[in-house]
């Protein structure tokens, strides 16, 4: 690019020429036309002391020397600042862009247009990617050629008529065929009204108004074209549709809205795929039936918003499925003070019965089913093994932590904790052995927990009597006691001090946290001795139906420690599935008391030395209960039968008052009492009962709290009567038979 | 809406659960309830406004 010539004196040509270098030096990378600027002060300081001169005197060089080069520099004054541009071409002008032709205008005006009758070359037939509600834009041009003279002029003012509602209702059917053309003005017309309605945008409306009637028109006449006359009046309609928003005065766009809030989720209709290719698919709402949606008079105007209603109270009440009215304009709290239980049961009924299961629970959590983290079998496989390892049932913390490594600072934390929990729920490998607070999973494969000498469903029915009424820890125990102060003292029989099993009666169901989940059958519990320092688990089988509860694990503890006839204190802890078990000790007590000679099965007296308190009256000893050794240890499915270990209690214990041939035998209560819990629980009432619903028990009048028992003779007992003889009458303990022997 | 025709447990559930995924833990039935009571109270006032 060659340096353009420079005016002025030789000393103001060569400043110019060195100034236009160093601005186009400056600007190297600008396109050739565009502005270098430069303030006449940054020349002047590079000037003055490039050359060693006086600022004010460079100052008026340099503006002398541009000035007299002005077709090269153009100069700016601004804020005070003198501001020289130029560029690299020599003079700075602003660039002029043609736009007398563009492909852009001559594309939308052509010099030959096609028919006008053909709209489909005008209006794009293919389906848009987004079905958007979009009016068609159709050019000026196009109206014109049409014939279509847009009315600038004309502009109807509504009148109150004019703003009903079902002038804004859009046809139910796109697919206007060639009946719905021949009738235009069942769609026409009123889009023609609103499209008029009110200000500017008239022209335009009347433009499309004429065009959708010249359309129609054309449709009519020529049959060939009637499918793609419909295309038109749709298009019509959107733009209405669209500029109805735009045109109704406040009021009633305001009640429009109202309208349209009120219709519930009103989606786009699907977009019918027909053969005529040629149909403009533009998704309108062509099922949203205003008239029909207000109720209205067709005639009437809409009216505005009305106020927000006030509803008083009672008008806002619902019913249970029980029939429990509810009534929302009481304070929440209220109601759940009143109706809580009722109405959390009565939520998770339906949310369980949900058969899109949107919401899950587990015991009285509440989550998303979508929210679930999915566990699948590798994971319940790597649950279960990990459990059946430490060969105890494991906190559902303890899993997340060791297996998984997640810990309460994660924030999906009690998200994946509730979706353990409820995936090892549904699993028939697992079984759910927590209480609240402490949800604990067992898994198949773990050892049982407590003695193997009692079966569940044998145990289940020893303590049935405790669900049939039966049980007496209510009336020698405090109950609200023991559950406020968390922990509860008895005596153990000779039955649980054997077994380690303690039938779960109201003094102990009232320390043993409830079950967690509504069909959950058992409880894992640690006990912790503080005495000896040693922890066991036990487990909590809660009642059910007419099986009663009881608590078993506790054997050896019982049998290292403890006498049947023992006090025993156990208590909670912090911990909701931890517990204490304690006793008080003593000097030691040598005694003769009963125990189970297991090798022979039999009952049998052994010299034992103890260090607990105990209930003298209730230690099965030698010297006081001598006759339990007459016990048979049947086997737990003949204990079941509680009439039969009556009588085998009081045949076996009981004194003898009758004959061989015609037997008797007299027991006081607190006896039975004593032999009958060596063999299975039992309550006082219960036996009382027993003895009661029996005739072989009558109670002895001379003495309270004793009873006779006179079995019914059998047959061969009969048939020896005659050859009974006085002499063989005496008096003993045990059935009459043991002396025959 | 009109309070009659609430069902309990059926009425308001999807907003139910949207209030359970923006609260993103489990939460107590005790909780849920007294949202869902109040989600049906704003349903209820807002139909009948």
């Amino acid at each position: 690019m060659s340096e353009p010539s420079f005016n002025g004196s030789a000393d103001q040509q060569a400043l110019a020429a060195e100034i236009f270098r160093l601005m186009t030096m400056q600007g190297t990378l600008f396109a050739a036309d565009s502005p270098i600027r430069q303030t006449l002060a940054n020349l002047a300081d590079f000037f003055a002391v490039q050359r060693q001169r006086d600022r004010e005197t460079v100052v008026q060089e340099i503006d002398i020397a541009l000035k007299a080069n002005a077709q090269i520099f153009a100069r700016e004054e601004h804020e005070g600042d003198v501001i020289y541009i130029t560029s690299r071409q020599g003079a700075y002008a602003p660039r002029q862009e043609d736009i007398s032709h563009n492909f852009r205008q001559r594309l939308h005006d052509p010099d030959q247009p096609l028919p006008v009758d053909d709209i489909s070359v005008v209006v794009s037939t293919s389906r848009p990617a987004l079905t958007t509600v979009e009016p068609v834009f159709i050019s000026d041009y196009w109206q014109i050629q049409a014939g279509l003279s847009p009315v600038e002029t004309a502009t109807l003012q509504p009148t109150p008529e004019d703003m009903t509602v079902e002038h804004v209702k859009a046809p139910a059917d796109l697919s206007i065929g060639q009946e719905d053309i021949r009738e235009p003005t069942t769609v026409v017309e009123p889009v023609t009204e609103i499209a008029s309605t009110e200000e500017p945008p008239a022209a335009v409306e009347e433009a499309l108004e004429a065009m959708a009637e010249a359309l129609l028109d054309t449709g009519a006449a020529t049959p060939k074209t009637a499918p793609i006359a419909p295309e038109v009046v749709e298009e019509v309609e959107i733009v209405e549709a669209a500029l109805v928003d735009a045109q109704i005065p406040a009021a009633e766009l305001t009640a429009a809205e109202a309208i349209s809030e009120s219709i519930p989720e009103a989606e786009p209709a699907p977009i019918p795929t027909t053969e005529t290719a040629s149909v403009i698919e533009i998704p309108v709402e062509p099922e949203i039936d205003f008239a029909q949606t207000v109720e209205a008079p067709p005639a009437e105007p809409i009216e505005a918003k009305p106020a927000p209603i006030q509803i008083p109270a009672g008008e806002i009440t619902f019913e249970l499925p029980d029939g429990t009215e509810i009534d929302l304009a009481q304070p929440v709290e209220a109601l759940l003070d009143e109706h809580g239980a009722v109405l959390e049961q009565i939520l998770l009924d339906r949310l369980e019965k949900d058969p899109l299961r949107r919401i899950v629970s587990f015991g009285r959590d509440l989550y998303p089913e979508g929210g679930l983290i999915n566990l699948g079998k590798n994971d319940l496989r790597r649950i279960r093994d990990y459990i059946v390892e430490r060969n105890e049932p494991l906190l559902d913390t303890e899993i997340i932590a060791d297996l998984y490594y997640h810990n309460p600072r994660h924030g999906d934390y009690e998200g994946f904790r509730f979706s353990l929990n409820y995936r090892l729920h549904r699993e028939k490998d697992f079984e759910f052995v927590g209480v609240e607070g402490a949800r604990l999973w067992s898994a198949k494969g773990l050892p049982p927990i407590g003695t193997k000498r009692v079966k569940a469903g044998e145990m289940g029915q020893l303590a049935g009597y405790l669900v049939e009424g039966y049980d007496d820890s209510p009336e020698t125990q405090d109950i609200v006691a023991i559950r406020e102060n968390g922990s509860v003292t008895r005596f153990l029989s000779f039955f649980e001090w054997q077994t380690g099993i303690l039938p779960l009666d109201a003094g102990l169901a009232a320390l043993i946290p409830a079950p967690m989940l509504a069909e959950q059958r058992s409880a894992v519990l640690r006990f912790e001795s503080p005495q000896h320092y040693t922890s066991f688990l036990a487990e909590a089988r809660y009642p059910t139906g007419s099986r009663g509860g009881w608590l078993q694990g506790l054997d050896e503890f019982f049998l290292e420690h403890l006498v049947a006839g023992a006090l025993v204190t156990i208590a909670r802890t912090d911990q909701p599935n931890i517990f204490t078990i304690s006793y008080d000790e003593t000097e030691g007590v040598e005694d003769r008391l009963l125990v189970l000679d297991e090798k022979k099965n039999k009952l049998a007296f052994a010299n034992i030395t103890y260090y607990c308190m105990a209930d003298e009256d209730l230690v099965p000893s030698q010297r006081k209960y001598g006759r339990l050794k007459n016990l048979k240890s049947l086997p737990m499915s003949e204990r079941r039968k509680a009439e039969m270990i009556l009588e085998h209690v009081f045949s076996a214990m009981g004194k003898q008052t009758g004959t061989r041939s015609a037997p008797s035998y007299w027991l006081s209560l607190d006896e039975l009492m004593m032999g009958y819990n060596v063999l299975r629980p039992a309550s006082r009432s219960y036996l009382l009962s027993l003895i009661e619903a029996t005739p072989e028990f009558q109670p002895d009048e001379s003495t309270p709290a004793a009873y006779f028992y006179t079995p019914e003779p059998t047959e061969e007992e009969g048939e020896g009567e005659e050859d009974e003889d006085e002499a063989d009458r005496f008096i003993g303990y045990g059935k009459y038979d043991d002396y025959d022997e | 809406m009109d309070a009659k025709s609430i069902i309990y447990g059926e009425t308001s559930i999807q907003a139910l659960l949207k209030w359970l995924r923006v609260v993103g833990e489990p939460r107590d039935v005790r909780i849920v309830v007294q949202r869902y009571l109040e989600l049906l109270r704003q349903h209820v006032l807002e139909g009948n406004e």
